[in-house]
């Protein structure tokens, strides 16, 4: 026997095994695909970030955003929004957490939001709910979300698995919206 | 000590004292953007803290759904051994604990936001469940924005509060609770909230793709060193070697910021350290004995985002960049790990001018390299594997061991010139032949090594990758062994509640647990069918106390780090607990008490099996904090807790849990106001002699506290009715003799001030302690750590042991840095004294550590041995 053959087996095909039980990094993201933002979020919006303020919520530091909504693709007609992200500053105390999105007034992003059991309104998946607008003024802009560096694990599979920069038309994002919540409302 | 000798100790000293404080994986800010770089860190204010003690806290309102067979009793053992495991290091003054449930918001609401229906006031940590989609776990530690700088110490920014969220659905992320995996997660979680970031050493601080932990070796000595330098004992650093130096680009003589250094040593640890933004370093805590190479990386891509490293930041908050990429070399600039200089170092004098000059590059070309070997699931061997285990494991008997290597994506492994397996041994050639070691590839981007075996010790082994213009090191890369993991043939219920397991790989060494909760005790193995091998085995276990009906999936551990999961995840053995009445708490005896109080309180309860060291008692909030447990029985404790001076009024939940089963509705405790002029007794009371750590019939014993005599003659203290002399009294201290009458066992103090009546608390009695007299090896070699002798996990320890009846000998139980050691033997030796025969269960990464023995919670003074 060739001593190759002592490990010769398809080493791709059994990683899962090794993966599924990868450990809980600073932040760990379960993959959501956009079709799945879509249909489990309470409100898609376009909107740009007017001003924020953090405050406490319980145990967690959130800071609070306030977003001017321009177009809603989903959730009920609303002029503003307030979207929370964990961590920030408030009472002299400091929580930062890996992997939540920073934002800079006057900054134009699709959000796609979820109303939680505490009534606060936040993005899916930290930053996998986050398109952010080019700032090119075209009609059709380009609309971009980073891959998430966290850990990033696949329900389906309970691999770990890279996420992917999205990047396409606004255009096109709205019509894959619209397409998802047609198809959901079709059933 | 002679004039000469005290001058070089002194000196030594004068050196660490000088030797500028560098940086390291901590959450550091400096004070300006120039250099001297003194790190302020984030850490816990120990003098914030009871009894240095932060206490873990996990949310009543636990996961909603569960992968199959967990439960949340599981998951809260996991949290309490994870504790267990920091509150092990011995050169920390930072104990850890887990303190139980604490109640949350049920429904939270934006009026009523979710969070402990009684906030405290003393810091801590809590572990809640959340539900927000596309997250599994968050975490973050609640600092001041302001430092504190404490009298003749250094400034810190104080940790207040520490937060682990975690989905409430259990099926993805760490896995089952009763997984190891879940376990070395929680301990790399509560590192993050007490201080510590990533590394890239394959210690528990590690990401989990190049981490290398287990049940048997949850520290390693870059774990052990990162929280002593936050919160070491001011002495800790005299035992350990450190070392220092600066990293510069070649040419430019420019400062590399944010280098990884890391000192190595063959078949010892590996610890590590980051250089300040001017390129210097200084690693410490590297224990003795070993002899040390020094290499330099440069941080993967995207170890500098958030998720990986938190950059070290001004007083403004504004993070400081690491440098570009550059080559990765072992000192003195070679990429040869047979050419690195070897670097011995001594107890608290740094070795000093360990320099390097790196050549540029223009990215990173290896990182985040995971290894990989397959298991024969059937043969427990490494021929014709089917079953991945992952770090690789080869076994020192075996001809040939072999190790697969690929790098997590986006990272690519290119093909490397060698592969070596530090210690000695030749390197395998990309493309060389057998009998010489040899590299082939895989398949694409995925490399086999094939080492021969010959000469091999057994434990985590360091791997290096050369490559033409480079290197990588790999720590804990490949775990040698000597045996199969175990595995687990069958679990037979017995008519007397205990559970007979058999199955192969079954040692002295193993350990089984239930569902994450080791077994309350067990037999010895006796093999079959011919003692000494070990494929077939079994041995008899006490299971914890679990809950009616539970599915228990049963895994087995061994000392050298495997377990026998590795090979029947798919299908693991497990124990349907009986059918049995529900555990209740049936009593509280004292259910409501005033801010800066402490007292003993009485808990009942039917149905239960409470075991010491098993039992959890938790009062809800971390401004109760709860001084040590006794079990008094089956169903009663007695538990002494302390309420702080400032704690927040109102109603907390009281909880207990017992091996597996959390004890519903034990019922609410009430914190009220303080009352002024009230005595407070601070707890433990101690032995007027420091050197003792336990209290005797006839022994001086100090209790100190506020308000506790109107006056030396008025005050009167009685244990358990009788009365105590007085020695010294005022109103912040009494001292007291024990008196002789008093048996050994947990006794009732009571307090008279003169003007009131404390609130009786409990106080242990021992007899006498015994004493170590030394601590052999099997081979009868004293194995003291001064003598520069060392110890591994799976060895038996002969401990002589004095002032021990050998007729109540075998109620002697053995710790190792507080971590409970089993007594497979007991021999009186004639002459007197008491031979303890001590199984190490787990290594301690070669880090000083204190071995006691106890008798009936008596325990001896420390004898100091070094644990690989």
């Amino acid at each position: 026997m060739q001593i190759r053959d002592l490990v010769r087996r398809p080493l791709l095909a059994v990683l899962g095994i090794a993966l599924g039980v990868c450990g809980l990094q600073a932040a760990t993201l379960e993959r959501i695909s956009l079709e799945e933002m879509s249909a489990k979020s309470t409100a898609i919006v376009r909107g740009k970030v007017l001003g924020s303020w953090a405050a406490f919520s319980g145990p967690v530091i959130y800071t609070h955003y306030r977003i001017q909504v321009t177009e809603r693709f989903k959730g009920t007609e609303q002029s503003a929004v307030e979207v929370v992200v964990p961590g920030g500053v408030a009472n002299d105390l400091r929580q930062t957490f890996s992997g939540t999105p920073d934002f800079q007034t006057g900054d134009e992003y699709v959000f796609f939001l979820w109303n939680g059991r505490d009534s606060l309104t936040h993005v899916i998946g930290l930053t996998q709910g986050l398109f952010t607008l080019a700032k090119d003024h075209a009609t059709d802009p380009t609309v971009t979300r980073p891959a998430s560096r966290e850990l990033m694990i696949d329900r389906t599979t309970g691999q770990a698995v890279k996420d992917q920069t999205l990047v396409m038309r606004l255009s096109e994002l709205r019509a894959r919206i619209a397409g998802t919540l047609g198809a959901a409302a079709a059933k | 000590m002679t004039g000469l000798r005290k001058q070089i100790r002194l000196a030594g000293l004068a050196m660490a004292l000088a030797a500028p404080a560098l940086a390291s994986y901590h959450y550091i800010h400096y004070s300006g953007r120039t250099a001297p770089f003194t790190p302020i860190y984030e850490k816990f204010d120990l003098a914030a803290l009871p009894n240095n003690t932060v206490t873990f806290f996990v949310s009543d309102q636990g996961p909603a759904v569960f992968a199959p067979r967990d439960n949340f009793g599981s998951v809260l053992s996991q949290v309490k051994q994870a504790a267990a495991a920091w509150n092990s290091v011995a050169t920390s003054d930072l104990r850890v604990a887990f303190g139980g449930l604490e109640s949350y918001t049920p429904n939270p609401t934006v009026l009523a936001p979710g969070g402990p229906t009684l906030p405290s006031s003393t810091p801590g940590a809590d572990i809640i469940f959340v539900d927000l989609p596309g997250v599994l776990g968050l975490g973050a530690p609640t600092t001041s924005t302001v430092a504190v700088t404490p009298p003749n110490g250094q400034s810190f920014f104080p940790i207040v509060r520490s937060l682990v969220m975690l989905s409430r659905d259990t099926t993805q992320a760490a896995g089952a609770s009763y997984l190891e995996s879940y376990f070395t997660t929680a301990i790399h979680e509560m590192g993050h909230a007490l201080g510590l970031q990533h590394t890239w050493t394959g210690s528990a601080m590690s990401q989990d793709k190049v981490r290398n932990t287990s049940r048997a070796r949850p520290l390693e000595a870059d774990d052990i060193a990162a929280i002593s330098i936050l919160y070491g004992k001011p002495d800790w650093q005299s035992n350990y070697g450190s070392i220092t130096g600066r990293v510069a680009f070649a040419g430019t003589s420019a400062p590399v910021a944010l280098a990884s250094v890391v000192a190595i040593s063959a078949s010892g640890p590996a610890v590590s350290t980051l250089t300040d933004p001017n390129g210097n370093y200084r690693i410490d805590g590297l224990p003795l004995s070993y002899n040390y190479s020094v290499y330099v990386h440069p941080l993967p891509p995207g170890a500098t985002q958030s998720s990986q490293l938190r950059m070290p930041v001004d007083l403004s908050f504004q993070p400081f960049a690491a440098s570009t990429p550059f080559q990765s070399v072992f000192y003195p600039g070679v990429l040869n790990p047979a050419q690195a200089t070897g670097i011995a170092v001594a107890a608290g004098a740094p070795v000093t001018g360990i320099n390097f000059t790196v050549q540029p590059r223009g990215a990173v070309p290896t990182y985040d390299v995971e290894t990989f070997a397959w298991y024969n699931s059937a043969t427990r061997t490494l021929v014709n594997g089917d079953k991945v285990v992952q770090p690789a494991y080869v076994n020192t008997n075996d001809l040939w061991g072999t190790v697969v290597a690929r790098a997590l994506a986006p990272a690519f492994l290119p093909n490397p010139v060698s592969m070596t397996i530090l210690g000695g041994f030749s390197p395998a050639l990309f493309n060389a032949a057998p009998p010489q070691p040899y590299i082939s590839n895989y398949e694409y981007g995925t490399m086999a090594a094939y080492f021969p075996m010959f000469g091999l010790n057994p434990g985590p082994r360091h791997l290096v990758f050369t490559f033409a213009d480079d290197m990588y090191v790999l720590p804990n890369g490949v775990t040698a062994v000597r045996q199969g993991p175990p595995a687990v043939r069958s679990v037979t219920p017995n008519p007397d509640g205990s559970v007979t397991i058999s199955g192969a790989g079954l040692g002295s060494d193993s350990v089984v647990y239930f569902d994450g909760v080791p077994a309350v005790s067990q037999t010895a193995v006796t093999q079959t069918p011919v003692p000494g091998n070990d494929a077939g085995g079994f041995l008899t276990v006490t299971p914890p106390q679990g809950v009616s009906g539970q599915i228990a999936t049963i895994t087995v551990y061994n000392s050298d780090g495997q377990n026998s999961m590795l090979l029947q995840a798919d299908n693991p053995p497990t124990y349907p607990y009986p059918a049995a009445p529900v555990p209740a708490v049936t009593s509280v005896s004292v259910t409501s008490l005033p801010a800066s109080t402490s007292a003993a309180i009485e808990i009942n309860a039917v149905n239960t099996n409470f075991v010491d060291g098993q039992v959890t008692v938790g009062f809800g909030t971390n401004d109760i904090a709860v001084r040590r447990v006794w079990v008094m029985s089956p169903t009663r404790l007695l538990a002494n807790v302390t309420v702080a001076g400032n704690a927040t009024p109102g109603a907390s939940q009281i909880s207990v849990i017992s091996g597996l089963a959390i004890l519903p509705q034990a019922g609410s405790f009430l914190t009220q106001a303080v009352r002024a002029g009230a005595p407070f007794l601070a707890l433990p009371v101690v032995n007027g002699d420091a050197s003792r750590n336990s209290l005797y019939a006839g022994s001086t014993a100090v209790l100190y506290g506020q308000n506790l005599a109107v006056s030396a003659s008025a005050a009167q203290v009685t244990l358990n009715d009788v009365s105590a002399v007085i020695l010294f009294a005022n109103s912040n201290q009494i001292n007291f003799l024990v008196p002789a009458g008093v048996t050994a066992g947990p006794a009732t103090l009571r307090l008279n001030t003169g003007s009131a009546i404390a609130q009786p608390v409990t106080v242990q009695i021992d007899n006498p302690p015994p004493a170590i007299a030394a601590v052999n090896n099997t081979g009868g070699a004293l194995v003291a750590s001064s003598l520069g002798a060392s110890v591994s996990a799976g060895d038996l320890l002969n401990v002589l042991v004095t002032g021990l009846d050998p007729a109540v000998a075998v109620r002697a139980r053995a710790q190792v840095s507080g971590i409970e050691m089993p007594v497979q033997q007991v021999v009186a030796l004639p002459g007197g004294g008491v031979q303890l025969q001590v199984m190490l269960t787990q290594s301690f990464a070669g880090a000083r550590v204190p071995v006691t023995i106890s008798l009936d919670g008596s325990a001896s003074a420390p004898f100091y041995i070094t644990v690989r």
